[in-house]
């Protein structure tokens, strides 16, 4: 009787391994499938490239915001968009007659860089948290749902600018934390906490999950079944909240540097750009705004629905939430 | 049916589960008693809730007990501490009911059946991936498919994955809990018969946890009737099938269809 | 039920107090002094001090262990010192004051105190600096003498003693001072404990040098004007002798009076020059050495305590304890007591504008939630009609535009939101842009806070919406006939009011904060506003007071929605 299955494969004696498809190739097609997704990816992608760009520089021995922050003569506070002087000048120059173009490009890698810091810190403290409460439950569970739901009680907002000042001037281990890792930091502290409630209750109903169970049968120990059965579980929901977690950096990013607490003065960004702008608006200087604004748009936009479609890619039974 | 019939595998003495505490508490199991001996089959028979499930899950400490003794081969299982545990392991296994969440998504079928191996045995890469083809054969799977995953099989087929990870460490003892009521009746007969040739090769006890009396009925030496967490009556096969005594039983037992109609007025349907 | 409600409510309860943790752990301890940065870079020392001993912030953080060391004199029989909790953290700390301590000034002793640490960095506390090595030294005021030229000649003596102390006599010294009977021992002996480190920075040991030089000349500037008063008394005298045996003495106490002073007054040159030049050494006020104790070794009360008592030059006259009582202080004796208190009893004054936080609120509230309820009452209202519109057309060409119109909507940072109006408005009202001068100002910012939620919302309500819509009964209702907008309104929106209300909920107490950035970039004095610039003036009470009254209200509201979804939804039961 048995046999009657096996015989539904066609190449069952063929003897070679056939190859599986893991869940994480099909996630991965379903997404190179998706036309909208990978355009999206594409959009995000150029804006990574563009946030390289610097990086590689100074790799090269070459300070990028030195040489866009060079000193110029001459009075350019009314210079918008020209193509007098090639592409420097398509999107118009500063007060102090820096490129905005520059401004822009560099910009995007101080809000890459905030994006990716941010989450890097905060996905996996947030899913090793919530694995871990949801895991071993009883008392660790109470501690780590206390210490986020203390910091969910007080305003998102209210708490990044709070940790963003008390980190002034603080320096620990040679970091200080009064400049982009005190910001890296207060993102993270901020933003974990999604993470780690959703990963916790995952961890929660994997943890009643017959094959969690065949574990503990086998005689696996409990970090063990935490680090085979229940991580790669709950690893889709790490990426998820990477994606949305970037667009929710880069915007908060924008509105510290609009409080003058974000990045530190001097360093090229959006935020300060829609800072400076603000005032010089009303003078008709609207080209470093328009680029601020419009450089964020397209990567939040994009981000956005990349992360969606990531989102319905990895997590299929979603879908029809959306 | 094999040889030392009279001492018992395994035997349970008072065994006892609860669920919660104070006005909530639930006794899941509560003084159940029972003896299984090498190369048979004792079927923990009961409706939903009868706590026949909790049963076979306490004996493998997977439920902490509440009180009781299970003494497998003179030692009691439920005094010893984690790690002392950690040998029996190997020797007792367990089938799920649900092949869908029994196996982990995101693992190969290999990795799957050989984690008892990487638990228990150190072996070799080489004997590790001789030893997973021979479990996925010896269940009737083709032993090349070990690269694949668990959504790529059909409901039976994962549970003789199922089947196969239990086998891994050559148990003595497994706990079948419920292995077939997921799956389509026509199915449902090849894993009986799989686990049937199973025993019968390498001589195994199974303790068969099944709602079913009818599925069974061919299968196990000895029957328990689990009624409210309490066995309320047990038997051999024979004895329980033919003349059942308590109430209970009669009711399970009418509720059995009958698929000749020569015999339809066997067990008048009791409500 | 009731169970249910008590339950949460204590896990409230543990919330709010887990906040006022946090806020603490963010203001005083990781943003370090608190004082300095609140009165800016170039307070004086003295400032400052004052203003940390009026605010509790000279405190120890978390716990007060030793918080009162209590010096006896036995010979006199009566207490020579009581060091409590306000002269810091510890007995070290304790005798740090105590040493600084100026008997001249006793108003001025909390200062002094603070002075040291102050010199001596602030966060490292005058601990370390004293386990590193502190010699306490007990000098017995010279006795008050009959006869004033003896005085003199013996201040002489002592003057010279305190250009060189020597610590190894210091035995001696005391056994002639015993051997001199009771006389020569002071009625108050006065304690002091010598600063003995050696690892000053540079810079520390000169401020030090400049603050000990200070008083040395006071003092030395006093003793010569004293020394000139007598020395003019005794010409005086001169003159009005007549005897000449009586001129005899006189003379040769003139001639010594002289002397000295032109000894005092040379010395005063010299310190002067020195100083000045800025190579004046601190040395210590000793002037006599009965003994000294040292307590480079001592790391804890008890060591103090054992180095004072068991002494072998002590001899039982100073006895040094922790009395029990200050057991009762271990809590209260705390900057996080301070901070708790004044979060609960919501007694928080501002340090910048000496107003009352619950004036503060009364006078801002209103603005920010003229500016709040308003936006969310219509955009949460705009957001349900529009979700409602796309959900019923879902999977449409309306839907699809909804969808990708919402996105967009989110996608727009707020602050171009914000500075589109404003400068939209400069064009059409300028006095509506910024500031409050009319009271329909407002509506600006209330449009602007309206559409920049939109977005979100409506993609938040359409998804409850249409996961509502997906349901088995909408689908049994619809084979039953019934037409979907009956469906939509009567069934579906009734049972996603749930999670839509609890939404609204959660929001609720964030509305009494205001909306930070809007009230910023519009110049509307409520709340939020007052919260940014608190935060900027490090204006701890109002920071510490705001946040625990939203963490209340939110955790109030969460309390709230549990409760409510315990009794309107059937489905879930409280556990």
């Amino acid at each position: 009787m048995a046999e009657t299955e096996i015989q539904l494969n066609p190449n069952a004696d063929s003897g070679e391994l056939t190859p599986g498809r893991s869940l994480w190739a099909d996630a991965l097609r379903r997404l190179t499938r998706d036309k909208v997704a990978m355009i999206f990816f594409a959009i995000v992608m150029v804006y990574v490239l563009i946030a390289l760009v610097p990086l590689v520089a100074s790799w090269c021995g070459f300070n990028l915001v030195d040489w866009w922050d060079a000193a110029r003569n001459g009075d350019f506070r009314d210079h918008g968009p020209t193509l007098q002087n090639g592409i420097e000048g398509i999107l118009g120059y500063d007060v102090f007659g820096r490129s905005v173009l520059g401004k822009t490009i560099l910009g995007a890698n101080t809000s890459m860089s905030v994006g990716f810091m941010a989450n890097i810190i905060a996905v996996p403290l947030g899913m090793l948290l919530g694995a871990i409460a949801g895991y071993y439950g009883g008392k660790v569970d109470d501690f780590i749902v206390w210490v986020y739901t203390t910091f969910a009680c007080v305003p998102g907002i209210i708490l990044l600018i709070a940790i963003k000042f008390a980190f002034k001037g603080v320096t620990i281990l040679g970091v200080d934390f009064g400049g982009m890792p005190g910001l890296y930091l207060a993102l993270a502290v901020t933003s974990w906490i999604g993470t780690c409630r959703l990963v916790r209750a995952e961890t929660m109903r994997l943890r009643e999950l017959d094959y969690v169970q065949a574990a503990r049968c086998c005689g696996r120990g409990r970090f063990m079944i935490l680090l085979k059965h229940i991580a790669p579980n709950v690893m889709h929901i790490g990426i998820i909240n990477f994606s949305l977690g970037f667009v929710g950096a880069i915007q908060s990013e924008v509105m510290l540097s609009f409080l003058d607490i974000g990045v530190p003065a001097g360093t090229p960004s959006w935020g300060n750009m829609i800072s400076a702008a603000d005032k010089d608006l009303i003078a008709g200087h609207w080209w470093q705004l328009a680029s601020a604004v419009g450089a964020m748009f397209l990567v939040v936009l994009a981000w956005n629905i990349f992360g969606d479609r990531l989102r319905d890619a990895l997590d299929p039974k979603l879908k029809n939430a959306g | 049916m094999t040889e030392s019939n009279d001492t018992p595998l395994l035997e349970v003495r008072n065994l006892k589960t609860t669920f919660g505490k104070g006005k909530t508490l639930v006794k899941a199991v509560d003084d159940v008693s029972f003896k299984v001996y090498p190369g048979q089959t004792v079927a923990m028979v009961g409706e939903s809730g009868s706590g026949k499930t909790t049963v076979g899950r306490t004996l493998l400490r997977l439920i902490p007990a509440a009180g009781g003794e299970v003494i497998y081969r003179g030692v009691d299982l439920m005094s010893l501490k984690p790690r002392e545990m950690h040998p029996y392991r190997q020797k007792m296994q367990m089938i799920f009911q649900d092949p869908a969440s029994s196996l982990n998504p995101r693992m190969t079928v290999g990795n799957i059946v050989a984690e008892p191996l990487d638990v228990h045995l150190k072996l070799t890469r080489t004997a590790r991936r001789k030893r997973v083809g021979e479990l996925l054969e010896k269940s009737g799977l083709n032993p090349t498919w070990l690269n694949r995953y668990p959504h790529e099989f059909s409901g039976g087929q994962r549970q003789r994955i199922g089947i196969a990870r239990a086998l891994a460490c050559d148990p003595e003892f497994i706990v079948c809990d419920e292995p077939v009521s997921a799956l389509d009746v026509s199915i449902q007969a090849q894993i009986l018969n799989l686990l049937d040739d199973l025993q019968k090769e390498l001589g195994l006890s199974y303790l068969f946890v099944a709602h079913n009396l009818a599925v069974v009925e061919h299968f196990s030496d000895y029957v328990c009737v689990m009624n409210n967490g309490k066995i309320v009556e047990h038997g051999d096969r024979d004895s329980i099938y033919d003349t059942p005594q308590h109430e209970y039983t009669k009711k399970l037992l009418s509720a059995v269809p009958n698929a000749d109609p020569k015999h339809k007025n066997l067990h008048a349907r009791i409500k | 039920m009731l169970k249910f409600i008590l339950r949460r409510t204590f896990q409230s309860l543990i919330t709010v107090m887990g906040v006022m943790a946090l806020t603490f752990l963010l203001f005083n301890i990781v943003s370090g002094d608190v004082s300095s940065s609140f009165l800016g870079q170039h307070a004086t020392t003295q400032d400052r001090l004052a203003f940390k001993a009026e605010h509790h912030l000279d405190l120890p953080v978390l716990a007060n262990i030793h918080s009162r060391l209590q010096i006896e004199d036995c010979s006199a029989n009566k207490t020579l010192q009581l060091v409590d909790q306000k002269g810091g953290a510890n007995v070290m700390n304790a005798l740090g004051l105590y040493w600084a301590i100026d008997r001249t000034k006793p108003v001025a002793q909390k200062f002094y105190h603070s002075q040291w640490v102050s010199l001596l960095g602030e966060d490292t506390h005058v601990t370390e600096m004293l386990v590193e090595g502190v010699e306490m030294v007990d000098k017995p005021v010279a006795p008050k003498p009959e006869a004033k030229e003896e005085a003199k000649a013996e201040g002489d003596a002592e003057k010279d003693a305190e250009k060189n102390p020597a610590p190894e006599k210091t035995p001696e010294a005391k056994a002639e001072g015993d051997a001199e009977k009771k006389p020569v021992l002071p009625a108050e002996p006065v304690l002091e404990f010598r600063l003995c480190r050696k690892d000053l920075m540079p810079a520390e040991q000169a401020v030090l040098d400049k603050e000990y030089g200070k008083t040395e000349r006071e003092k030395l500037e006093k003793a010569i004007e004293s020394a000139k008063a007598e020395h003019a008394e005794t010409q005086k005298k001169f003159k009005a002798a007549k005897k000449p045996e009586v001129q005899d003495a006189l003379t040769s106490i003139l001639a010594k009076q002289t002397a000295e002073l032109a000894k005092q007054d040379k010395e005063h040159k010299e310190m002067v020059a020195k100083i000045e030049a800025g190579t004046y050494q601190a040395t210590p006020l000793t002037t006599k050495v009965i003994f000294a104790i040292d307590m480079s070794t001592c790391k804890t009360a008890g060591d103090v305590l054992a180095a004072i008592n068991a002494n072998s030059a002590n001899h039982g006259r100073l006895k040094a304890t922790i009395p029990s009582r200050s057991i009762s202080q271990v809590f209260t004796g705390t900057q996080f007591y301070w901070h708790l208190r004044q979060c609960v009893t919501f007694s928080g004054v501002s340090w910048d504008s000496k107003k009352k936080l619950s004036t503060l609120i009364v006078q801002r509230g209103p603005y920010s939630l003229a500016l709040t309820i308003p936006g969310l009452a219509l955009g949460w209202f705009s957001a349900m009609i529009i979700s409602c519109f796309v959900a019923y057309y879902r999977g449409k060409l309306v839907d699809k535009l909804g969808v990708f119109l919402s996105v967009l909507g989110m996608c727009i940072p707020l602050l171009a939101y914000m500075i589109a109006g404003q400068y939209l408005m400069f064009h059409i009202r300028p006095d509506m842009a910024y500031g409050l001068k009319h009271s329909y100002n407002v509506y600006i910012p209330i449009f602007i806070g309206m559409v920049a939620g939109l977005g979100g919302s409506v993609r938040f309500y359409r998804t409850v919406i249409l996961n509502e819509v997906n349901q088995d009964y909408v689908r049994t209702a619809r084979a039953k006939g019934l037409p979907l907008p009956a469906i939509l309104f009567k069934h579906v929106l009734k049972n996603c009011m749930l999670p839509i209300i609890t939404n609204l909920i959660m929001i609720l107490p964030f509305l009494i904060m205001g909306n930070l950035l809007l009230e910023k970039f519009f110049g509307i004095p409520g709340l939020g506003g007052l919260m940014i610039d608190s935060i900027q003036k490090r204006d701890l009470p109002i920071i510490n007071t705001l946040t625990f009254l939203t963490a209340v209200i939110y955790t109030v509201g969460l309390l709230l929605t549990d409760i409510l979804y315990a009794v309107f939804d059937p489905r879930i039961r409280l556990k």
